[in-house]
């Protein structure tokens, strides 16, 4: 009984050699295309936190970024006004005494 | 088509090198002789800008004056080139950029002439429409320095002068005392040729 067990296992356990067209039918059955690599990134499940503290970090640069541009041009833009109302100034106070020069000459002749 | 190109160019050019509105010189030829120069291209958007870096609270008078005033402008322009030496421009292409404030609804409130070569020439001109004022243009050409500025919107010269003395404006007000001593010099000198 034994041996004719062992027997059985033996056969079908024996080593055979595959069918010609084997390798062509396995070649088939793969897919086409290979999987793209490297274009997703995947985060771990587990922190999702980091996921919006990077963004929340890059959203909050990028404002700071911008208001402190528009911070610089205004404060520029200011620098210039105060300039232009200087130049202004000093040329109409030009303009003014000259009038009153002329008037006061006038006068004592 | 590249002589049209060349047209647009230059009327391009022509028109960056103006003070802006109708108010055109050629500054591109003074500014490589000057040893100085100061240019300030400030258009509506930039006031407003400006505007908002400006305190508008009763604590900071300076700043709230010159916030008020910038409510009514629509453009702030000056170019101003010192030079080393004397003659370094040309009295006639400042007559000829005068020449644009004869008319055009332009009055001629200043325009003091100098007969001596090099003298100082100084014209402040106002455009208005009706009581609103539109404008005002001031040239100062002296022997080393000219100086033009456009101020485009409604604002009186008075407006400027109650600036006087804030934020580093200097202050242009001819003093009590001067005006006191011109008007008795003016009534002595009547009374004299009576």
């Amino acid at each position: 009984m034994n041996h004719e067990i062992e027997q059985a296992l033996q056969d079908a356990l024996k080593r055979k050699q595959p069918s010609p067209d084997f390798a062509a039918r396995v070649m088939a059955r793969l897919p086409e295309t290979a999987p793209a690599r490297g274009t997703v990134i995947a985060m771990p499940a587990r922190r999702p936190w980091l996921a919006i503290a990077i963004a929340a970090t890059l959203a909050i640069g990028s404002f700071a970024g911008l208001r402190y541009q528009q911070y610089r041009q205004g404060q520029e833009a200011k620098r210039q006004l105060i300039l232009a109302l200087q130049i202004t100034s000093e040329k109409l106070t030009l303009a003014q005494h000259k009038v009153v020069g002329i008037s006061e000459r006038r006068i004592d002749q | 088509m590249k002589r049209t190109l060349g047209i647009i160019i230059a009327m391009a050019v022509s028109a960056a090198s103006g003070l802006a509105q109708g108010v055109d010189f050629d500054w591109s030829k003074l500014a490589p002789k000057a040893v100085e120069t100061v240019e300030v291209n400030l258009d509506r958007n930039m006031l407003e800008l400006a505007s908002k870096f400006m305190s508008g609270k009763s604590g900071n008078s300076d700043e709230a004056a010159i916030k008020d005033l910038l409510q009514n402008l629509k453009g702030v322009y000056v170019r101003s080139f010192r030079f080393a030496n004397a003659g370094e421009y040309s009295i006639a292409d400042v007559d000829r950029f005068r020449a644009q404030f004869n008319g055009g609804g332009w009055n001629k409130i200043v325009d003091v002439r100098s007969s001596k070569a090099g003298g100082e020439n100084t014209g402040v001109y106002l455009k208005a429409a009706g009581d609103e004022v539109q404008g005002i243009v001031v040239i100062a050409a002296e022997a080393r320095e000219l100086t033009v500025v456009n101020i485009q919107g409604n604002i009186r010269p008075d407006q400027i002068q109650k600036l006087s003395g804030k934020l580093g404006i200097p202050d242009i007000s001819i003093s009590d005392e001067a005006k006191k001593q011109i008007r008795q010099r003016s009534t002595k000198k009547n009374d004299d040729e009576e």
